[in-house]
């Protein structure tokens, strides 16, 4: 076999430059007539987006890995490694804590610990050859589905295997299925919800990006167990590479016979198609989306009736979330047993998380339920940097909560993260160190919900925005002492009162951060002193005279010249005219650090 | 039959009832605000939420429907408060000052006069005052304070569009007006825009109504629970104390309407709960039954002065005058009158050997308009009528009658409302219509030069292949227009009485009539026609004074003030009810009829002789030399006792901007004109000066006209234009 480069070219890589690897690595082949000794693959995300741009050498069974890459790195690779086999050692990846070099993929800490049923056929399927996928025994879910069960049996496999939805509450997929089977109404829809809007959350953009063909064979097999005639595919339009991907996805599949009439001879005629979202948060929200699919404004309505009663059109509609669809094949593949060997009692499979924030190794992780956040974090992301103290965690994106280090060892499932005031949600996973503070923290998320509420019901447009108003009065200095208590009296009853989940969930960063981190709160109303020395009207920035050296770099960089002193002598910061922007603390030479933060701030 | 607990009552219900329907019915009180009875649940406002057993929070009343077994609690202190928090949290968004005013108690005995201002920032400046939604929830939740900071929004407040003003600084965003423009109205003009903190209600990309399409039915201002949405008539007018049920006559439909009043004032028009009205009576009847302008006191010339003049004197002056020219009067009235002063006008002009006519053209054998078996899914062709401006709920009743979505093809040619929304709208050139009706209609192939692209032609008669076609059209809108025959076809005309009068018919044209020399002594009833002729004496009986000289002015009233009968569309009689007592000495038509009757001694029951339209006199049908542009006239269905609304209130004209001549750019600029320019139309049977108006939808070499009765009458004929500068 020749020997395989695979350069991997999904958003995050080709935001860091993937595509001039391409480029590179295609013209050096070319113009050295290369193209018989070995192979390009172009394609999705490989997890550790940290290490982009990063690019897999396949040759004689090994999988050298090569991270952090430049344009002209490539024809060393293609010279040495991929024609040679020899090594090229700093181009692998190294262990930030030990320094330990890793050759092959599969032995680097970040992938050892993960199971990934999902991700783990990205490196070797370029997304746009339907044959690739083909070839790892693609779409022989489908087969087995349409030869060897009736609809019916489909449903009991899925409820056997414990598939729970994995947009975030986690509702058992197979009961849903039952549901939308059993409403009497035709004809019936399938939609697959790829509208993924948290902040710092990739899970679904790279499923789709780099095996689409997943998600679109889940989802033929579940038409097939539902009885639905038509799917649709609810995308986001900020994810052009998954649109396009998808698009070509959806041609081959109907070229192959896998949708369309009669699919595989099974009499079983089933069609899909795409719609763009427009770019509304709210639009997740399984309501809201199917408005937005029926040329609405995307504003949820309340439940129930649900969607499987009363979906699209007013016809029974099944919602499900690109990972759910994606699961759904490989559980029919390997059976309901395999998959239940995976995860918890209650939480089966694995899960895609995206870890993200003060954390070394950043990337998407596919980790088993059950596994803990220290795991996790620690050793599957490879811990804080720059040796700092690890803070809190949040999940589930803007309307998850803040999970403290106490409950680092909890094991991660629908249950366990709903009793610490998390939520799964679609597996967005920020990590804080010592430097974040957590005020600013649900500020940051709670303006984000704010923003993104439909503006329906008073308490999700009005709550929000006042909660909002509260913490910025804390973050200014400006808290009373009242405000703790009514900050957390309004939280709550806007959980209770909201009409869809974006409401329901949004105070979830404040009561979380008010339940854990009190002491924050507290020190910001009654101190005026933000102890993660964040907050702007809470700190000043002054000069240490005794590491001071008067080489006068800050004074030269303040943009307002609140910085006085001669060259040689102690520097002075007038706080009056500081707008504490941070330049001086980032120019002053690291051998003195002689600026630093103090909170609270000096009048 | 369902049975449920409702505060551990058992209670029945029907399946598909929400909970809170089956609670009104039982008389437990659920505070609302969204909710409405003729709407969609909307499950927006969340003041109606309710507790069920085996639900983790609690759900809005409303949306929920009824489930066998279900334990639901309305009430429970944990409601009250989740209940109060929002309303707490929709107060700190609505201007509310007066709330936590510390004078509220006096102020509400002594100073309600001073909300005469334009920006509401408390309820006391409100016109919605003592008659808001919201306002009575807080007072049943003794709201006195909100922890909360307080919002304004800061919106101008929207006053740009005819007849209501728009203050969204007092919208609690309930989607109720939404909700009646896209679901009773179908109008679908408004709907919310924005996201967060920053949604509103509003049109698409935020155009004025005007621009957006909106024909102003008002069924929002109607709506909305507070003051965000005001008529901007009412809004300086009293609280309602009583509505009266009575019928509009401003057109043909005569819908069922109610008159609002206070202080023997009409206040404010809404439409019955089972009809729809439109603009008409909507924001027109208590506009014109209040206007300065009218006269209401009769008139008398006296040399070169007009005097005022008691009813008496006024009716003796007549009488000596009718008397005096008999033989040689000519008799002109509205058909908006009533039934009943029709018959006597006909009585009147037998007994004097008048002439008598009316600005309605006469189609012996008119029937009334009725749709029986509409089955197999009909489609309605609509010719050069548009339905959405001049019957609007005409055409809400024939979407109502379908049980399939309403498919109209719409064949105009010029500017039509209904045609944007239609499944099709055809625009052939104004002189290819009879081409554009044979390529539909005829089962032999024509050449087509009408226009329109080949393959909405197609588009078209696919639609029309096998199916029941209603041809739906406005017989004085159609010039020169050869209808297929073998084809249903409902004619509608935009006059109430049309369906008597054409009966009665008419001893010459109204055209004929005043270019008639023979004639000595006017008399006009409700219309005010520019007079050419000298007469020896005119007399005019209306609700406002005439253009032209007149030498006895007799005020009438208009039908809010009193009773009578009309004949609408259907053929169904429709009475009205005096709402007011009359305005001044204003009296009834009829009234002044009957006493004109009884003083020239003319027996009660003589019998009405029935006479025959005369057949319009030809005119060229084609452009020539000497008359190079073609005029099409349409008939201004927006009239009250034959004179245009747009000439009355400011508010018509605006909206429909129908005294202009619409003519095309390239025209308009060919002889030198623009905007607003008046010209000079001289035709065989015209010469009328109007000021233009340039409208790119015009086709070229054509110019459209509303009729104006007080223009005399109008008929579509080749004329040519002069430019009058001033």
């Amino acid at each position: 076999m020749r020997p395989i480069l695979v350069i991997s070219a999904g958003t995050c890589g080709l935001a860091r430059g993937a595509q001039e690897i391409v480029d590179t690595a295609r013209r050096y082949q070319r113009k050295k007539r290369l193209q018989k000794r070995f192979d390009i693959k172009i394609t999705g995300c490989h997890g550790l987006c940290e290490a982009e741009p990063n690019v897999l050498i396949i040759r004689d069974g090994k999988k050298v890995f090569y991270q952090k890459l430049k344009p002209e790195d490539v024809p060393d690779i293609i010279e040495k490694t991929v024609l040679k086999g020899e090594i090229i050692e700093h181009l692998l990846w190294s262990d930030p804590k030990t320094g330990k070099r890793y050759i092959e993929i599969d032995e680097l800490p970040f992938y050892k610990k993960q199971n990934r049923i999902l991700l783990g056929n990205n490196p070797y399927i370029q997304p746009d050859l339907i044959n690739d996928y083909l070839k790892l025994n693609g779409y022989s879910g489908l087969k087995k589905a349409l030869e060897e069960f009736r609809p019916e049996q489909i449903i009991e496999i899925i409820k056997k295997s414990g598939l729970r939805g994995r947009g975030g509450a986690g509702f058992s997929t197979g009961r849903k299925w039952e549901l939308c089977r059993s409403a009497k109404k035709t004809p019936k829809y399938i939609v697959c919800n790829a509208d993924e809007g948290d902040p710092g959350a990739y899970m679904d953009r790279s499923l789709l990006e780099g095996n689409p063909h997943s998600v679109i064979e889940g989802m033929i097999i579940g038409g097939y167990a539902i009885g639905a005639t038509e799917g649709i595919i609810y995308v986001r339009n900020e994810y052009p590479l998954a649109v396009k991907n998808l698009e070509t996805a959806l041609k081959q599949a109907y070229k192959k016979g896998f949708l369309g009439l009669n699919i595989l001879g099974s009499g079983f005629d089933f069609d899909i198609r795409m719609v763009r979202g427009a770019g509304a948060f709210v639009c997740g929200e399984e309501t809201a989306l199917l408005a937005s699919v029926e040329g609405r404004v995307g504003r949820p309505r309340p439940r129930p009736p649900y969607p499987v009663e009363k979906g699209l059109w007013g016809k029974p509609t099944n919602i499900n979330n690109v990972e759910t669809w994606a699961n759904v094949p490989q559980i029919i593949l390997n059976g309901a047993e395999w998959f239940a060997s995976i995860g918890t009692k209650k939480s089966k499979g694995t899960k895609i998380f995206s870890l993200v924030g003060k954390i070394n190794n950043t990337g998407l992780v596919e980790v088993p339920m059950g596994i803990t956040l220290r795991e996790i974090i620690f050793d599957i992301g490879g811990g804080i940097p720059d040796n700092k103290r690890f803070k809190a965690v949040q999940t589930g994106g803007p309307s998850g909560g803040c999970i403290p280090e106490k409950f680092l060892d909890l094991p991660v499932d629908y249950e366990s993260l709903t009793k610490a005031g998390a939520i799964m949600g679609s597996g967005g996973m920020i990590v804080m160190d010592q430097d974040t503070c957590m005020v600013d923290v649900a500020r940051y998320f709670l303006n984000f919900t704010q923003e993104e509420s439909c503006g329906k019901c008073p308490p999700c447009r009005l709550g929000t925005k006042q909660m909002v108003e509260i913490l910025n009065r804390i973050c200014e200095g400006k808290g009373r002492i009242e405000d703790i208590e009514l900050l957390k009296k309004t939280a709550e009853n806007v959980k209770l009162t909201a009409l869809c989940g974006l409401g329901q969930t949004a105070p979830n960063p404040v009561l979380t951060t008010l339940k854990y981190f009190r002491d924050e709160y507290e020190a910001h109303i009654k101190e005026r002193r933000c102890p993660a020395l964040v907050c702007k009207s809470l700190i000043s920035y002054v000069i240490d005279e005794e590491k001071c050296a008067g080489c006068t770099i800050c004074a030269k960089s303040c943009p307002n010249n609140a910085i006085s002193g001669e060259p040689k002598k102690v520097h002075h910061i007038d706080q009056e005219k500081c707008i504490k922007c941070g330049i001086c603390i980032t120019v002053c030479p690291e051998k003195f650090s002689a600026i630093k933060k103090v909170s609270p701030a000096i009048r | 039959m369902i049975e449920l607990f409702i505060n551990n009552k058992k209670v029945k219900a029907k399946k598909g009832e929400t909970v809170l329907e089956v609670c009104q019915r039982e008389g437990i009180k659920i505070p609302t605000l969204c909710y409405h009875k003729e709407l969609s649940p909307y499950g927006g406002c969340r003041m109606c939420i309710v507790e069920v057993e085996g639900m983790a929070r609690p759900v809005t009343s409303c949306t929920l429907p009824v489930q066998e077994g279900m334990r639901v609690i309305t009430d429970s202190p944990k409601l009250k408060a989740l209940r109060k928090f929002n309303l707490q949290l929709i107060l700190s968004e609505h201007p509310s000052a007066c709330r936590e005013c510390e004078h509220k108690a006096e102020c509400d005995d002594f100073q309600k006069c001073i909300r005469k201002t334009n920006i509401s920032f408390g309820c006391r400046f409100c016109p919605k005052d003592h008659n808001c939604e919201l306002q009575k929830l807080v007072k049943e939740f003794q709201i006195k304070d909100i922890p909360y900071e307080y919002h304004y929004r800061g919106l101008d407040i929207e006053r740009f569009d005819p007849f209501f003003d728009r203050d969204y600084n007092l919208c609690i965003l309930c989607a109720r007006c939404v909700r009646v423009c896209q679901e009773i109205r179908e109008a679908g003009i408004l709907d919310f825009h924005h996201r967060g903190p920053e949604t509103m209600v509003g049109t698409a990309f935020a155009l004025p109504h005007l621009d957006a399409g909106c024909q102003f039915c008002g069924a929002c201002v109607d709506v909305c629970p507070t003051g965000a949405l005001q008529d901007r008539f009412a809004k300086y007018q009293p609280k309602p104390e009583r509505s009266v049920k009575t019928t509009c006559t401003l057109c043909a439909l005569g819908c069922d309407i109610e008159l609002n009043v206070a202080q023997d004032k009409v206040v404010s028009s809404r439409p019955t709960s089972s009809d729809n009205i439109c603009v008409r009576g909507r924001f027109g009847i208590a506009r014109i039954v209040h206007h300065p302008r009218r006269i209401t006191s009769p008139l008398l010339k006296k040399g070169n002065l007009i005097i005022e003049a008691e009813w008496h004197e006024a009716i003796e002056k007549t009488l000596k005058t009718l008397e005096e020219h008999k033989n040689n009067l000519g008799i002109v009235y509205s058909p908006q009158l009533s039934l009943e002063a029709i018959e006597g006008l006909y009585k009147l002009s037998q007994a004097l050997n008048g002439s008598i006519t009316t600005p309605l053209q006469i189609y012996p054998g008119l029937k009334p308009v009725q749709f029986k078996g509409l089955k197999n899914r009909p489609l309605f062709v609509v010719i050069n009528t548009d339905l959405t401006t001049d019957f609007s709920v005409f055409l809400l009743k024939m979407k109502r009658s379908l049980k399939e979505p309403l498919e109209i093809i719409v064949i105009d040619p010029f500017k039509n409302y209904c045609g944007i929304n239609a499944t099709l709208w055809l625009r052939p050139a104004p002189d290819r219509l009879n081409n554009l009706l044979k390529i539909l209609f005829s089962k032999t192939r024509f050449r087509n030069t009408t226009g329109i692209d080949d393959v909405e032609i197609e588009r078209a008669r696919g639609l029309i292949r096998n199916r029941d076609v209603y041809l739906v059209y406005n017989q004085l809108n159609l010039y020169d227009v050869n209808l297929p025959e073998r084809v249903k076809k409902v004619p509608l005309y935009s006059q109430i009485n049309t369906l008597r009068v054409n009966k009665y018919g008419i001893d010459t044209s109204y055209y004929d009539l005043l270019a008639s020399h023979k004639i000595d002594c006017l008399y006009t009833i409700g219309v005010t026609p520019e007079l050419s002729n000298r007469y020896k004496a005119v007399i005019v009986q209306n609700c406002f004074r005439p253009g032209s000289d007149f030498d006895i002015f007799l005020p009438a009233t208009t039908f809010a003030e009193t009773k009578g009968s009309y004949l609408n569309l259907e053929a169904r009689l429709k009475k009205t009810r005096p709402a007011v007592s009359p305005a001044g000495k204003a009296r009834a038509d009829q009234e002044i009829i009957q006493e004109l009757i009884k003083g020239l001694g003319i027996k009660g029951n003589t019998r009405i002789v029935y006479k025959k339209g005369k057949p319009e006199s030809r005119l060229p049908k084609r452009t020539s030399k000497k008359y190079p542009y073609f005029l099409y006239v349409r008939e201004n269905a927006y009239q009250f006792r034959s004179q245009p609304l747009s000439s009355i209130l400011r508010g018509f004209e605006i909206l429909r901007q129908d005294r202009y001549l619409q003519i095309n750019p390239s025209d308009a600029k060919g002889l030198n004109l623009k905007d607003g320019d008046t010209v000079r139309i001289q035709g065989e049977r015209i010469d009328l000066e109007v000021p233009i108006k340039v409208v790119p939808d015009v086709f070229k070499g054509s110019l459209l006209i509303y009729t104006n009765p007080s223009w005399g009458e109008i008929q579509s004929q080749p004329v040519r234009l002069k430019c009058i500068r001033s």
